[in-house]
């Protein structure tokens, strides 16, 4: 695939683009599988059980075997990609993911789609809220959050050349934001730990606060840093594809320089970047803007819930001036 | 396996079952699973030996004669030590239980036994195995082998893979229930409400090749193991717990137990006297 095709992807979102993504990579690798649960549809994988059925699985809604399913493949030598939407591939099937792939060393990709809220209006069921949260209890597992389908592209590429134990929660809508556009207003890869995080400091401003997110709500940083600027708010942004693994020292080091953190994830705090940030920075003043730790509130189109949990850009510029002004 | 392992039944199930109680004698004063290890004892001889009769007919010899073998009922391990111990895969004394060990009262991950899976959290293995014989049905000649337990079936994930392997007509796919009739706390009617014929009739209506076996019987159960289907392959075979000293046989306190070293010698000594 090359940059204008991925780029196409990101108008789709990245759930739609995961199956797509998969049956570019699958065609060149034969070992590569693909397994889904009732759900090729939902995550873009009807053409690749079209195209290359004798390297795709329906395991019917079986969550828990199909995880031993995965695990069972990898040991015979397959690239396994094994995907439904995140709650049950997550804390459904905890056990085996901690049994069937952790403890038995088995390279197994899970890819949990639609985390987050982006399904709120079919209620918690369908919700990843505590997606990473869960899966971090576990050692010797992955975990990552991309950004868009750049992000996923790279990761999904890397991943069939190099299979580990990992779990990668797609977050968001269509029409995700183009890496290309954070270029044009000054991103750049920084090398920290494999250089999969994107740091903003066109200008090497000298401020002493930075905002910090991770996964596709990267797309609100642009406008945050228009809304921010225009109320003469400056601050550093840092946006974060993972929290596993990550070189603690570096992001210590990277932090140092701040007083002041302001994170904000689609995720709860416990488990999530804002609790890990907060245990690896205890001397500086951090406040986060997280889902809230409640299965009271759902419904509403995704929008609507990004703005009834605060993760608009609205709220957001508020929350993070009047942090700035304390 | 060593072409000049004579093939008597008999030998081997004692064999493998002196093999359990000297593993534990030699190495741990904790509780072992020694009644479910002596019920599934002939079950792990007859795959192998099946499986070395199979791979001998195939033109292309698979990887080595062993079985590509998931034991679900982990707490049975004991029996898949001294499996690899008569087969002469498994030497030395064995660390059972200690600190650091990779014999432990369930399977870890083994390349020297090949052991690809954990296992002992009950109704995972099966699943394991239908991933395997999707991943290897390409593979002339190279079946798997899963050994359940009959309380393990109480587990929904073994219906989850039962089912998924009927859709994938996974014919190289064999396993056999031990189904001794005891669970850890009471009889299966008991705790499970289930009896073989129950067993039976709900393997057979989820799509695969059935039937009702004696566990004990070597040859049975091996002719069973090398018949081809058009289906995947499940046996009850039907089992004593314990199976091999008759005070234990049938005797629910010997599922899980220390045993001293005196009672060790002495089962050991009944062993062989009963050959």
């Amino acid at each position: 695939m090359n940059q204008d095709e991925i780029a196409k992807l990101n108008k789709v979102g990245m759930r739609a683009a995961y199956g797509r993504i998969l049956l570019s990579l699958a065609i060149e690798n034969s070992e590569l599988f693909a397994i889904a649960m009732d759900t090729s549809t939902s995550a873009g994988l009807d053409r690749f059980r079209t195209t290359l059925p004798n390297q795709y699985l329906d395991a019917s809604i079986s969550e828990q075997a199909a995880i031993g399913v995965a695990s069972g493949l990898t040991s015979q030598g397959k690239t396994v990609f094994v995907s439904s939407f995140a709650p049950f591939v997550t804390m459904r099937v905890l056990e085996q993911i901690k049994v069937n792939v952790v403890y038995s060393k088995q390279p197994v990709v899970i890819v949990g789609i639609a985390s987050g809220i982006q399904l709120a209006h079919l209620g918690y069921t369908h919700c990843a809220i505590e997606d990473m949260a869960v899966v971090s209890a576990l050692p010797d597992i992955e975990i990552h959050s991309p950004v868009n389908c750049f992000d996923l592209y790279d990761l999904l590429k890397e991943l069939s050349s190099r299979p580990r134990a990992t779990y990668i929660r797609l977050t968001g809508d269509n029409n995700l934001i183009d890496v290309r556009d954070f270029q044009n207003v000054g991103w750049r890869q920084w090398g920290l730990n494999g250089n999969r995080e994107l740091v903003t400091n066109p200008k090497e401003r000298k401020s002493d606060m930075c905002v910090i997110t991770i996964g596709s709500l990267a797309e609100l940083i642009p406008k945050l840093e228009i809304e921010l600027q225009s109320t003469s708010v400056e601050c550093d942004y840092y946006i974060f594809s993972r929290i596993r693994p990550l070189d603690f020292e570096s992001v210590k080091s990277q932090l140092q320089k701040y007083r002041k953190i302001f994170i904000f994830e689609e995720h709860v705090f416990q488990g999530g970047l804002a609790q890990l940030i907060s245990l690896l920075c205890p001397d500086k003043k951090i406040t986060s803007k997280n889902i809230k730790h409640s299965y009271e509130v759902a419904g509403g189109n995704y929008n609507e819930m990004l703005v009834y949990q605060g993760l608009s850009v609205d709220s957001l510029t508020q929350l993070i001036r009047e942090f700035f002004e304390e | 396996m060593k072409e000049d392992i004579p093939f008597v039944a008999d030998q081997l199930s004692y064999a493998i079952r002196d093999a359990i109680l000297e593993i534990v004698e030699s190495s741990s004063d904790h509780g072992t699973h020694i009644g479910g290890a002596f019920s599934c004892a002939d079950l792990l001889i007859s795959i192998v030996e099946a499986n070395y009769l199979k791979s001998k007919r195939t033109e292309e010899a698979i990887r080595e004669a062993w079985p590509n073998l998931i034991l679900s009922k982990g707490h049975s391990v004991l029996a898949l030590f001294a499996l690899n111990r008569i087969y002469n895969r498994l030497s030395g004394e064995v660390d059972l239980h200690k600190l650091g060990s990779q014999y432990l009262g369930h399977p870890t991950v083994n390349s020297t036994l090949n052991i690809s899976h954990a296992t002992g959290s009950l109704g995972m293995g099966l699943g394991i195995a239908v991933g395997e014989a999707i991943g290897s049905r390409e593979k002339k000649g190279e079946d798997v082998y899963v050994i359940l337990g009959d309380g393990e079936m109480n587990e929904g994930s073994v219906w989850e893979a039962m089912n998924i392997a009927q859709k994938e007509r996974l014919t190289n796919l064999f396993v056999l229930v031990d189904f001794n009739g005891l669970q850890q706390t009471g009889s299966l009617s008991q705790i499970s409400g289930v009896t073989a014929d129950d067993l039976l009739a709900r393997c057979q209506a989820f799509g695969w090749r059935t039937e009702i076996l004696d566990g004990h019987n070597i040859p049975e159960l091996m002719t069973f193991l090398m018949t081809k289907s058009r289906k995947p392959s499940i046996a009850i075979a039907l089992t004593k717990k314990g199976k091999g000293i008759p005070e234990i046989e049938n005797d629910n306190s010997w599922h899980h137990r220390v045993l001293t070293r005196e009672t060790i010698k002495n089962f050991r000594g009944k062993l062989y006297e009963s050959r």
